[in-house]
């Protein structure tokens, strides 16, 4: 999974995460294969960019390690590792993920 | 541990503790009056310019799809209902009640923002879940927290015990116990029966830390508590927890939130409760 622009976008690419307006709603689901009129959709959306399936599928960890020189994108991923600090639910860690991509991705998505 | 009684007593016999504004009481007096004209409540909000301006930014805001676009308390009235119109008066009218004690630990403004969060996330599930009435999860997400204002403003010391163990990481609920013999949510609920707002909320509140002990209203009982942890693990505000606290399974799985629908209740969240946060600062003492 990787955040792609909107114009970058090709018909067939499978959202991996829902594509999501500016205020937070579901435009399309994850799991749909793009179509033209679906990156029209998008576009008219202004949405500026879609987690989509297998392209530029950069692992978390990586993506950290990436942000690791920005000093202000560090100090709120240590404060999302405080927060989840000694736990290990499942439901729990997987929240933590979707916390950190947001921080992480935050550049590009709406 | 203080048994229910014990705490009705200790909550009875508090000097100062404070009571539901008189307007709210105003309020719900025409709601429930069938004979009661639209007039007659826009002319009783009004009387409160502040009660007035929390209302109309409440109103305006993205959940009730009429943003912008309402700029008289007749015309919210019009709009909305006289039972919605309640919940937002309740919703805006509690922020004045307690004036706070003040702890070091404990940040007011940050404290109602995690309410508002936690209201707002809860009303998004509530609706999202099918529940009857998601404004309700909004006022008691809202209240959620509200016993401890009870605790910093009338029991400042074990209060601030109770800080100082959860500031290492223990849920703030279980180091309560241990400092004062009960934990918020427990004189939380206690402080709405006292206070006679319909049971749905009281009951919501006093079941955010252990809705699988309420297997026959699980759905009921867990809005809350997903709502706090989402909230507390995005970081929205803070009511005192430095950590995620523990998540009860029943209470995620009868909502059935799917991983991929958690961002869009998160970003829907962040943006109602930044929006309305301006209308919840409490009045400077």
């Amino acid at each position: 999974m990787g955040t792609v622009r909107v114009g970058a976008l090709r018909p067939g690419m499978v959202l991996a995460r829902p594509a999501l307006d500016k205020t937070g709603h579901v435009i399309l689901r994850d799991g749909l294969p793009l179509t033209d009129k679906h990156v029209q959709l998008l576009t008219s959306w202004k949405v500026e960019g879609v987690d989509v399936v297998g392209v530029n599928d950069v692992p978390l960890a990586e993506l950290e390690a990436a942000a690791a020189s920005d000093p202000q994108t560090k100090a709120r991923l240590e404060s999302i590792e405080s927060r989840f600090q000694g736990i290990t639910d499942e439901v729990l860690l997987q929240l933590r993920d979707i916390v950190k991509r947001r921080c992480l991705s935050s550049s590009v998505r709406p | 541990m203080k048994s229910d009684l014990e705490l009705q007593r200790i909550l009875r016999e508090l000097k100062g503790l404070p009571t539901l504004p008189h307007i709210y009481q105003a309020v719900s007096q025409i709601a429930a009056d069938p004979n009661a004209s639209a007039a007659k409540m826009a002319q009783v909000i009004q009387q409160d310019q502040s009660l007035t301006a929390k209302v109309l930014g409440l109103v305006n805001s993205p959940y009730y799809g009429l943003s912008g676009k309402v700029t008289s308390i007749a015309h919210a009235v019009a709009m909305l209902g006289f039972n919605t119109l309640q919940k937002v008066v309740l919703s805006a009218s509690v922020v004045e009640v307690f004036r706070g004690g003040h702890l070091e630990r404990f940040d007011l403004a940050q404290f109602w923002r995690h309410s508002l969060a936690v209201g707002t996330c809860s009303r998004i599930l509530a609706k999202r879940s099918g529940l009857a009435d998601p404004d309700a999860f909004f006022v008691g997400g809202l209240l959620h927290d509200i016993g401890k204002l009870v605790a910093c403003e009338f029991m400042a010391e074990g209060f601030a015990r109770a800080l100082e163990t959860a500031s290492q990481g223990r849920p703030l609920h279980e180091a309560e116990e241990e400092a004062l013999g009960f934990s918020h949510d427990r004189v939380g609920r206690l402080l709405l029966e006292r206070w006679r707002l319909p049971e749905v909320l009281s009951f919501a509140v006093g079941a955010h830390h252990r809705p699988g002990s309420h297997l026959e209203r699980l759905r009921e009982a867990s809005v809350i508590h997903v709502a706090d942890i989402v909230c507390i693990g995005e970081g929205l505000g803070s009511g005192g927890n430095v950590r995620v606290p523990p998540l009860d399974h029943p209470a995620w799985d009868v909502l059935g939130l799917q991983p991929m629908e958690i961002e869009s209740v998160i970003v829907r969240t962040e943006r109602e409760t930044e929006q309305a946060f301006s209308l919840f600062q409490p009045r400077k003492t």
